[in-house]
């Protein structure tokens, strides 16, 4: 069985713009540590979040497939392989965070500390060192498990032995457990503990059905480039149209979680529960969580109904652009507006370190691509993941 | 009037696909394809629309919601107002739950009456099955002609390519 796996070109301009983007993202950061830290440490956390939720959310997409014996999107497992690259750059960003733990945390500080009752009591998770060697242990845990799913599939192209894939599915099986417990308690780390004194047992839900929903949306986005850039015929409609019914229902899960959290705390109205939503539902905040149902769920879920928008180019990089937005003002209303208060800021801080962390995914995302073979050619599966005419000379090859 | 149909008997997956797209080729019109399990492309082979059922579920799940809505409303602030923890008579997040499942509900069993009634499929309704293999190991395309008699032989020549297993006939009394 042979399949042309022509390399992919990222045209020069596009990487220019991208490695732009990223680099003033990185200026924007710098500056902001000088110019505004209490601006600065919140972005910077967000967007420390949002690139392990497209990372570790790849990886998630990739376990799945292993361990469900899934084989209709072997042709495009590469996409998400790549962006699991991210990790080890999210594993930079959280070391940086920690010079901003006094900045973000208010149980960081001795002296509130000592003066506040629940806090003591919560002190055994919620202290400096033991939060430090957790958030190293879980992105150690992530980084070699990704690693190791990434490096048999790329190992498998060489020789072909089915080995490989048997170990996938024995460290996906792992991945899936450890991973996903250890982003349940990193999401409860990072962001829940802004507001050390709430607490909600579904918060870990919302943050993994949006992780999940944002790391389809840009797989997504990156099958649309690769069509555009003349792998039509590898990426097909099909594979489109699967994608898409995923975009929908991760959405309507990511809505289904949220109402979940908002409708109990709002029916039982106990006041260590409320305070969270009441700062976020009257002013800027309320129409801001308003806009979030809307890009998270109401825009995708009408889009992405019809029949035909799920096959087609436009609506999906429309929808999943929307998606990504939405993910970020997602955990923008969960972390601002402990630090700047009563009403929401959007300047060049929050926008410069958005767009720089996004431009920095896709460049590190399509340089890698550039590198690699784009199809596991040697793969068991992707026979039942490529378009009828290559599965065809295919079957005859294995089968008879 | 009766139609006269040709039934094409295949063994594979493949020739069956193979059939269907060159009878259409020829510019036949055909009747139906039977199958043990889902083929994969054969909808598109047989030219089949996109099914509009897709549109009723939309209706059906829509006419829930409202219901849901308007029930809740009309209950709970007109008809009998109880005062529940202290929140407003009509309060929106109060609906959610019952809106969320009236809308399933009515998507649901509407979308499954609305096919039932369209395929005319009943309690006690007689089966018709073609050939007896087509839920083990056979795939059977039938055909509807002018006039089964002397067109047998040109299906017969079209379908040899796919190695087609029987050809058989049958007149069915228009309904």
């Amino acid at each position: 069985m042979k399949i042309e796996t022509p390399k992919l070109v990222i045209p020069g301009p596009a990487k220019t713009i991208m490695l732009a983007f990223a680099f003033l993202g990185v200026v924007v950061f710098i500056a902001g540590l000088f110019l505004a830290p209490e601006r600065i440490w919140p972005n910077f956390l967000i967007n420390e979040f949002y690139l392990l939720n497209l990372g570790l959310g790849a990886a998630l997409f990739i376990a799945t497939l292993y361990v469900s014996n899934a084989g209709w999107a072997t042709a495009f497992r590469r996409l998400p392989e790549a962006m699991t690259v991210v990790l080890p750059f999210a594993g930079i960003g959280v070391v940086i965070l920690i010079f901003g733990i006094h900045t973000l945390y208010e149980w960081s500080h001795e002296a509130a500390l000592l003066q506040d009752k629940i806090l003591l009591g919560k002190r055994a998770w919620l202290n400096e060192p033991f939060f430090i060697g957790r958030l190293v242990f879980y992105f150690l845990l992530w980084i070699v498990l990704s690693r190791l799913l990434v490096k048999y599939s790329l190992k498998q192209d060489e020789d072909g032995r089915l080995e490989y894939t048997f170990k996938n599915v024995k460290y996906s099986a792992i991945f899936l457990i450890t991973g996903v417990l250890m982003f349940v308690f990193a999401s409860i780390d990072l962001i829940m503990s802004l507001q050390p004194h709430w607490y909600s047992t579904i918060f870990a839900l919302i943050t993994l059905s949006g992780m999940i929903t944002s790391s389809l949306a840009a797989i997504t986005i990156l099958m649309v480039v690769m069509r555009r850039l003349g792998f039509k015929e590898l990426i097909t409609k099909d594979h489109l149209r699967d994608m898409s019914s995923l975009l929908l229902t991760f959405s309507v899960f990511w809505v289904y979680m949220w109402v979940s959290q908002h409708m109990l705390i709002w029916y039982s109205n106990i006041p260590e529960e409320t305070t969270y939503y009441i700062f976020r539902h009257f002013g800027g905040w309320g129409s801001l969580s308003f806009l979030n149902v809307v890009l998270n769920w109401l825009i995708p879920f009408l889009a992405l109904l019809p029949g035909a928008s799920k096959t087609s180019d436009k609506v999906l990089l429309q929808v999943s652009v929307v998606l990504l937005i939405g993910h970020w003002l997602d955990l923008y209303i969960m972390v601002m507006p402990v630090t700047v208060g009563a009403e929401p800021v959007l300047g060049v801080w929050e926008v410069g370190m958005f767009f720089g962390m996004l431009a920095l995914f896709f460049w590190i995302v399509l340089r890698h691509l550039q590198g690699i073979r784009l199809v596991p050619v040697n793969d068991p599966y992707l026979v039942e993941s490529l378009p009828e005419r290559f599965a065809e000379s295919a079957n005859q090859g294995i089968g008879k | 009037m009766e139609r006269k149909i040709i039934l094409g008997i295949f063994k594979d997956e493949q020739d069956i696909l193979g059939a269907v797209k060159a009878t259409r080729d020829s510019g036949y019109d055909i009747y139906d394809v039977y199958t043990p399990y889902a083929v994969h492309g054969l909808d598109k082979a047989m030219g089949l629309k996109p099914s509009k059922l897709t549109y009723v579920c939309f209706f059906f799940a829509l006419l829930g919601l409202l219901t849901a809505i308007i029930a809740q409303f009309w209950i709970g602030s007109i008809d009998w107002p109880l005062n529940v923890g202290g929140k407003p008579f009509n309060s929106l997040p109060a609906y959610l739950p019952v809106a969320f499942e009236l809308t399933v509900l009515f998507g649901g069993l509407g979308v499954v009456f609305v096919m039932l009634a369209r395929t005319r499929l009943f309690p006690g309704k007689k089966e018709r099955v073609v050939h007896p293999r087509i839920t083990d190991d056979r795939f059977v395309l039938a055909l509807e002609v002018r006039d089964a008699v002397t067109e047998e032989a040109t299906v017969k020549s079209l379908w040899d390519k796919y190695s087609v297993e029987e050809i058989q006939q049958i007149w069915e009394a228009a309904s």
